[in-house]
């Protein structure tokens, strides 16, 4: 049997391509806003609560 | 006599005395036994729903009230826990765990009257667009048996296409309802993020998780709508969620709605008779009243790259203890969806909560502009075959996989809620479908589109035929 490699033990190594995609894909976008929330989707949905769209 | 087999025909039937709970049950039973070779079940509770059926009865006999769904027999994915009852969540690590609590959506559904028969086949931790299971046989689609049901609602997709039940509830974390909709010609409803609790069902990603339901029509999925969503005090994501009238909204008509037609990203790798049956869709709501505008989509990448990132880690935070401990006991397939979400910066994750506004307030004003909904395919490819999302190389499946949650995933990450339901069927008899997605709580009105659609079209009514 032969030893397993590094990439085979490290999950990160496994599936560096598709995390390199991935960040590479959100590093497209614009600089985050400073007044970022994690709240952002709760607070966008609260807007289109119907009877009070803005 | 023979149950009907539409949800709100057998709330009707029963209620008319026409047919008995026990009745019901036992013929729906039996129907669920018939299909089993198609991996729709996970274990179904005989003794338990006929008692539920003959409480209901009773009541029925003893003139008290009865609520919407009164003796109409259901089950649902594996994944909805009861109280004393196993749930194995389609995996062989949470194989036997025995549930504490009662999910909320299960017991809005006993008070309207419903009977659980049981629960059924799903992919493993919900992890596959396809119905894949290689701890309990993939789900097979009743079309076709050679092809994928669609995951990971897969055995509802199954038992609801065959007519064994009226309807099911599964869940949609990237496409887990649409899929098996749009694979099995069912109408499938994912939710706006937080419009029906989460609480005691399996946590995938707590984030993009929703819960709705499969039915074999629009008017059926909307009396299942009105029973499940709403506020519950045991998840907090649905606070302040509106009350939305879905059946009762069906009759308002579709007519001076518009609806967008994205082009650009939706219909790049978009075989040709699904945007044929697009067309034909379009130009019927069209002839209804409907305004149709062709509109052009924002880049997608970031938005599938942010539905990836925060599934992958949120599953991974849940799932990290039996990563270390038992990774030989996931599928190959399924651990490869999870392990990504070890690897991200802390940063990152947070990052995309914190654009997940901005980015969903984009994709509305880009996508729908003024209209009402927009129209978009669930696959854009044809329902492939099992052996084309398990057979070959690695990255030959991989890539059927990915064109299979290319136009469902982001929408989760969006938050949007959308319907998905059968507009035809291609050259070798398997269902086409659309997705029609809108804004945040605007569920009442898409499924108000699709019932008009389905007012005027009989894809919906076909029978698989492996219907029973």
């Amino acid at each position: 049997m032969n030893p397993k490699s590094d990439a085979d033990n490290n999950p990160c190594d496994r599936h560096a391509i598709l995390i390199a995609n991935t960040l590479d894909a959100v590093d497209a976008l614009p600089v985050l806003e400073f007044a970022s929330s994690p709240q952002s989707f709760p607070a966008l949905k609260a807007t289109l609560v119907p009877g009070t769209e803005q | 006599m023979k149950t009907p087999t539409g949800l709100i025909a057998q709330a009707a039937a029963f209620l008319r005395g026409e047919v008995s709970a026990e009745s019901a049950t036992r013929q729906a039973l039996s129907r669920l036994e018939a299909i089993a070779d198609l991996n729709a079940l996970a274990a179904l509770t005989p003794d338990t729903a006929l008692e539920q059926a003959r409480s209901q009865d009773l009541a029925r006999l003893k003139g008290k009230p009865l609520g919407p769904l009164a003796g109409v027999p259901l089950a649902h994915k594996d994944l909805f826990y009861r109280q004393g009852r196993v749930s194995h969540c389609g995996s062989r690590i949470a194989a036997g765990t025995m549930a504490e609590t009662t999910a909320s959506v299960l017991g809005r559904l006993d008070k309207a009257g419903a009977i659980d028969l049981g629960t059924l086949h799903m992919a493993e931790f919900a992890l596959s667009p396809t119905g894949y299971n290689e701890h309990y046989g993939h789900g097979k689609n009743p079309w076709n048996s050679d092809h994928i049901c669609g995951g990971s609602s897969s055995g509802s997709g199954i038992a609801v296409a065959t007519r064994a039940i009226p309807a099911s509830l599964g869940t949609d974390t990237g496409g887990s309802l649409r899929h098996p909709a749009a694979a099995c010609g069912l109408t499938g409803l994912k939710p706006t993020h937080g419009a029906v609790s989460l609480a005691g069902a399996m946590a995938l990603s707590a984030t993009l998780d929703t819960v709705g339901p499969l039915a074999t029509s629009a008017q059926d999925a909307s009396r299942m709508m009105d029973i499940i969503a709403g506020e519950d005090r045991a998840d907090p994501t649905t606070a302040w969620t509106p009350t939305l009238q879905h059946e009762s909204s069906l009759g308002e008509g579709i007519q001076g709605l518009a609806l967008a037609r994205p082009r650009g990203y939706y219909d790049e790798e978009l075989d040709a008779a699904i945007a044929s049956a697009l067309d034909r869709t379009t130009a019927t709501l069209s002839g209804a009243g409907v305004t149709m505008v062709e509109t052009t989509p924002p880049d997608m990448g970031a938005n599938n790259a942010y539905a990836h990132l925060v599934m992958s880690v949120e599953a991974a935070t849940l799932h990290s203890h039996w990563l270390r401990t038992r990774p030989q006991e996931y599928a190959d397939q399924v651990r490869a969806r999870i392990e990504p979400g070890l690897c991200y910066p802390a940063t990152r994750y947070v990052e995309a909560l914190m654009r997940r506004g901005a980015l969903s307030r984009q994709w509305i004003d880009m996508v729908l502009v003024q209209a009402d909904a927009a129209i978009l395919p669930v696959f854009p490819i044809p329902v492939p075959s099992i052996a084309d999302t398990t057979e070959g190389q690695t990255s030959d499946v991989a890539r059927v996989i990915a064109k299979l949650t290319r136009n469902t995933r982001a929408i989760n990450y969006l938050g949007l809620p959308a319907v998905s339901f059968p507009i035809g069927f291609d050259a070798t008899g398997l269902p086409i479908a659309c997705q029609l997605v809108g804004r945040p709580w605007s569920e009442p009105l898409l499924l108000r589109l699709a019932h008009a659609f389905q007012q005027t079209t009989d894809f919906h009514q076909r029978l698989p035929k492996r219907s029973t």
